[in-house]
């Protein structure tokens, strides 16, 4: 229990240290380059030209929030809001078509070409890029959309409704792939096992053993798979959100650089930490330390 | 295993391919990267798939597939660099932990405060903050390596660790194998297949945050500001004509020109290219790692290595990388054109002759274009003097004094009694013409009194204020334009005139299109024809503060002290003129002379080119002092004699700027025909340590910096089109001519072989059927 409760200690503190360092650095750091503007369209912006005191002109930069026209804190419980939607999504489909795919490609595995097939295609869908995936899927809308004739989905902007599909298929390819990843090998070893084969001989049902011995084993690593994938998502969570105008707390943190604004880009960076510490410790503490340890 | 499992020999077949397109990638293209389609008919850039190219255009008009394949080595190896150097990393601070608690704790905690902060943020600051116009790849490199490290470490110290602890560990210790022995014989194997996984992970997120850079729009490498609407017949409405590009083309650049949300429905290509290439390599890295991993999960690598199979592999790759290294390149046999002619660079004295030895043929019956002109120019700067107050001219800093010569002034040192003519406003000047009822200058100032009436400014020296703003209760009407002001006072028989412009400062010192100074058009416009006239000098009101202070006159709180800026019907000025005599001695002293000069140009052509074949033309400027000393001129004369019998379409001049250079080349440019030419490149003051390269026309900057670099040649990359203030002695007859000036930086040093070699092998590739140069 005590290793548990050390884990858990350690996220609050790795938080902090990186609040800390951030806080310290990025202000400095950000009088090193000069403004740019992210894209037409995105309300970020160093355009603006300022009037010194002295005379002179200096390139001037809006903060993030003013470039939404509302407040810091508005704007930024708003974007958390709509960041942990997508994360909330990609969790789920990630358990859901992750592990069942997993499950699916360990039981085929008598019939290599199957399973290495799903395990192949996994591997390599978790390679391609979010950003990509996203570009493609807009297109592939767009195209459809056309060749009906009609609206198929809204390609970016952001809504609690059929605005997420997009957004969310595109950042949870990564998790979906790894924890069907995951859950294969694991299945495999546990249908490896000795139990299994004593099972087996024994003549017991083959969906009893699987539902009864082994996916009790699988579980624990459905957690890990979930905690890994996700921080694959919310690395890319800035990307996605940049090319689906979602405005989350990933694409404000990008137009915080490039509008300078430091205490928008560290609030945004604690919430990522905060998160990404979150799910290391989770994966963390529901890996098994040593093949039924106990 | 009843089967054999595929992805072992997937994963190689995609480790060949990889190797391939890094290797072979830019000398397979169709074309280079450096060959852009400004035009094509009407059609929009970036043109549409198959229309140009089979893959389309990007912005700027080069073929994606081209520029893609052009990109390959560039980006691979960066992200193979970034990958390799996060698992090094990775792997030593593993095994360094595994040996000491200490290195473990603090690694550990490090690695934990590393992993925690998305990477994708902290490489875009690292890149913004370290990437400046001119860097290395290696930036990039250390970004991916601080950001990456701690996912190899925690998976690789946790292998290590168990490793460590199994039984044949202890077993090999205890039969007194040495640690080294362990570690190479018995954990190294254990660990290639997790090497393996790692290395391509890495390598991939190497790849997606070189691309999410691009998409955020920040470049990786060197990159220039290249804008090609110079070099357009007409420039359609709405198609962007400038576009960042990364040098070498490099695979992040291309996405970041092609991100914007319209072009999911307009130019989707211009994002789908590049992006398929990103995926692509993405997949192939991973089935790299797949393919090892799936190997060497139940195999020893050393059994591998050891067989036949490791040495054919390796040979095929070293064979790959030879040939590589053995195809030449294209157009090789230019650099053999670049080394003759730096070869053949020699001082001559008389260009004429030496055009004649070397066999050119003359144009147009002679090799001289000879005038005679004269001008009369300013000799020093200009001075104005009252009492002990003196202003004069100055080469720096806003404008504030201005000597004027133009057609109704004149240059000369006047001492004469000084008056104040105030705005210089005389209703008779302006005669009231109201439009559709709005009032003119003329009807608001027709009942006020006149300035000239107050005071007679013949023979005497006068200050006149310019009156920026007229108004009428709320109506505002704009003041007389400085030079028709002007020679309103020119006409009244001054000695000299004081002329006081708040716009003077803002005015720059060398106009451009987009800031002109209207001053220097007037003097280009109506030049000059006395020597000896009235002389006119322009002051700021800062600068008339200074020079009037002993007549207790200061401008800049008279111009302070108007309501609004406007002089309105509602001052004192509509009904008394403030013009009064001074009673003060003041000199004015604009030094002018009439230069003359005979010029002397000489033109030669190389013969036997084919007829109607669109000329290049090398225009080496002679220096206006002595002729024959100057760098150019000598470059000239060597490629006159390499180039005499080589049957290219190239034109050699030496051109004589003194005095009226647009006069002068204008004169050559009707002996050469304008119409028939390519290019023109511009060789001025080959001194220096490094060859600068500059031109408005942006197509031909990344050509230019090829071929100064394949020549060999010392040179700064060029990192952007030049504007509107893009000039050379004689550009005028020449401006719908693509052309590039090529100088050294000033300072010591001969850089007459570097400009020499780059023009040779510019002429080789011609010679040899370079598509970018004729057009």
């Amino acid at each position: 229990m005590s290793r548990v409760a050390a884990r858990l200690l350690r996220v609050p503190l790795v938080v902090l240290v990186v609040w800390g360092l951030l806080a310290a650095a990025s202000p400095l750091v950000m009088t090193l380059y000069p403004g740019y503007t992210l894209r037409y369209g995105v309300g970020s912006g160093c355009g603006g030209i300022q009037r010194l005191p002295n005379g002179g002109f200096a390139a001037f930069c809006q903060t993030v929030a003013q470039a939404h026209h509302t407040t810091f804190a508005a704007l930024m419980v708003d974007a958390a809001f709509r960041s942990l939607a997508l994360l909330a999504g990609a969790a789920l489909l990630a358990l859901v078509v992750g592990g069942l795919l997993g499950i699916a490609a360990a039981l085929l595995r008598r019939r290599a070409l199957a399973s290495g097939a799903v395990i192949g295609v996994t591997s390599l869908l978790a390679a391609v890029p979010s950003f990509f995936v996203a570009y493609f899927l807009q297109i592939a809308v767009i195209v459809l959309g056309a060749g009906g004739g009609g609206h198929l989905l809204p390609v970016f902007g952001f809504g609690y409704d059929e605005h997420l599909v997009l957004p969310l298929l595109s950042i949870s390819v990564p998790a979906i792939a790894y924890t069907a990843q995951l859950t294969a090998t694991r299945m495999n070893d546990v249908l490896d096992a000795d139990f299994v084969t004593t099972a087996n001989a024994k003549g017991l049902l083959g969906s009893w053993i699987v539902r009864v011995h082994v996916l009790p084993h699988v579980r624990p690593v459905l957690l890990e798979a979930l905690g890994s994938g996700l921080r694959v998502s919310v690395a890319s969570l800035p990307i996605i959100e940049v090319l689906f105008s979602w405005n989350g707390i990933g694409a404000l943190a990008v137009e915080a650089i490039a509008s300078k604004d430091a205490p928008a880009f560290v609030f945004c960076a604690v919430v990522l930490v905060s998160v990404f510490a979150l799910l290391s410790a989770a994966a963390d503490l529901s890996r098994p330390r040593a093949l039924f340890a106990r | 295993m009843a089967r054999r499992d595929p992805w072992p020999f997937i994963g190689l077949v995609a480790f060949f391919a990889l190797l391939f397109v890094a290797l072979f990638g830019e000398r397979l293209a169709p074309h280079e990267s450096i060959y852009f389609v400004v035009e094509h008919g009407r059609d929009p850039r970036p043109y549409d798939p198959g229309l140009v190219f089979p893959f389309g255009s990007d912005v700027l008009g080069r073929d994606l597939f081209s520029v893609v394949l052009a990109g390959a080595r560039t980006t691979l190896g960066i992200v193979v660099l970034g990958g390799l150097a996060r698992v090094a990393a990775g792997l030593v601070l593993a095994v360094a932990a595994s040996l000491s608690p200490g290195v473990r704790a603090t690694a550990d905690a490090i690695s934990e405060i590393v992993a925690a902060v998305p990477a994708t943020l902290v490489v875009l600051l690292v890149v913004l903050v370290f990437v400046r116009g001119e860097t290395t790849f290696l930036v990039f490199v250390g970004a991916l390596l601080v950001t990456g490290w701690a996912g190899p470490y925690r998976v690789l110290r946790a292998e290590v660790d168990r490793l460590g602890h199994m039984a044949f560990t202890e077993s090999a210790a205890a039969i007194g194998a040495s640690r080294l022995r362990v570690a190479a014989r018995h954990h190294l194997p254990h660990l290639v297949p997790m090497l393996a996984v790692n290395l391509s992970q890495q390598t991939v997120a190497s790849l997606v945050a070189l691309a999410e850079l691009g998409v955020l729009g920040v470049f990786v490498g060197t990159y220039r500001h290249i804008s090609v609407g110079a070099s357009m017949s007409f420039v359609p409405v709405g198609i962007r004509a400038d576009a960042f590009i990364a040098d070498p083309p490099e695979w992040g650049g291309l996405l970041a020109n092609g991100r914007d949300p319209e072009a999911l429905w307009t130019t989707r290509w211009v994002f789908l290219v590049p992006g398929v290439a990103f995926a692509l390599a993405s997949v192939l890295v991973a089935a790299v790692g797949l393919g090892l991993a799936r190997r060497y999960a139940r195999r020893n690598l050393l059994d591998d290595l050891r067989g036949r199979g490791a040495a054919a592999l390796s040979v095929a790759a070293i064979v790959l990388v030879v040939v590589a290294a053995l195809v030449p390149e294209r157009y090789a046999e230019a650099r053999a054109w670049a080394a003759d002619a730096r070869a053949s660079v020699a001082h001559v004295d008389d260009l004429e002759r030496s055009f004649a030895a070397a066999g050119l043929a003359a144009v147009g019956g002679s090799y001289t274009v000879e005038r005679d002109v004269e001008r009369i120019a300013q000799t020093a700067p200009a001075t104005a003097r009252v009492g002990d107050a003196a202003v004069s001219e100055s080469s720096s800093g806003p404008l504030d004094v201005l000597a004027l010569l133009f057609r109704d002034s004149g240059g000369g040192r006047v001492e004469a009694p000084l008056v104040f003519a105030s705005w210089g406003l005389s209703p008779s000047d302006h005669r009231p013409a109201p439009i559709l009822g709005f009032p003119d200058l003329g009807t608001v100032i027709a009942d006020w009194p006149d300035d000239y009436g107050a005071v007679d400014v013949r023979g005497k020296i006068a200050v006149v204020l310019r009156p920026l703003r007229v108004s009428i209760g709320r109506r505002v009407v704009a003041g007389p334009d400085a030079d028709t002001h002007i020679s309103d006072v020119l006409k009244r028989g001054p000695a000299a005139v004081i002329y006081v412009d708040p716009d003077l400062p803002r005015f720059p010192r060398v106009p451009t299109r987009t800031f002109p100074n209207p001053y220097t058009r007037l003097v280009t416009a109506r030049p000059v024809e006395r020597v000896d006239g009235p002389p006119v000098i322009v002051l700021s009101p800062a600068a008339a503060d200074r020079l009037l202070a002993p007549a207790g006159i200061r401008p800049s709180e008279i111009y302070g002290a108007l309501p609004g800026g406007d002089i309105s019907t509602a001052t004192d000025y509509a009904k008394h003129s403030a013009a009064r005599v001074l009673g003060l001695r003041a000199e004015v002293s604009v030094p002018a002379a009439i230069e003359r000069a005979h010029v002397r140009s000489v033109v030669g052509a190389v013969p036997g080119a084919p007829r109607g074949a669109r000329r290049v033309v090398v225009w080496a400027v002679l220096p206006t002092g002595e002729p024959g000393s100057a760098g150019a001129a000598d470059v000239v004369a060597g490629l006159a004699r390499m180039l005499a019998r080589r049957a290219v379409p190239v034109t050699l001049v030496a051109f004589d700027p003194a005095i009226d250079p647009d006069g002068n080349a204008a004169l050559v440019a009707d002996r050469l025909g304008a119409g028939s030419l390519s290019l023109v490149v511009v060789l001025d003051g080959l001194t220096g340590r490094r060859l600068h390269v500059s031109t408005r026309n942006g197509d031909l900057i990344p050509a230019l910096d090829l071929y100064a670099e394949r020549a060999g040649a010392r040179h700064a990359p060029t990192l952007g089109t030049a504007g509107d203030s893009f000039e050379w002695p004689g550009i005028r007859p020449f401006l719908d001519v693509r052309s590039v000036l090529i100088t050294g930086d000033t300072g010591a040093g001969d850089l007459r072989g570097d400009a020499a070699a780059t023009v040779g092998y510019l002429v080789g590739r011609l010679a040899l059927g370079a598509e970018e140069v004729p057009r």
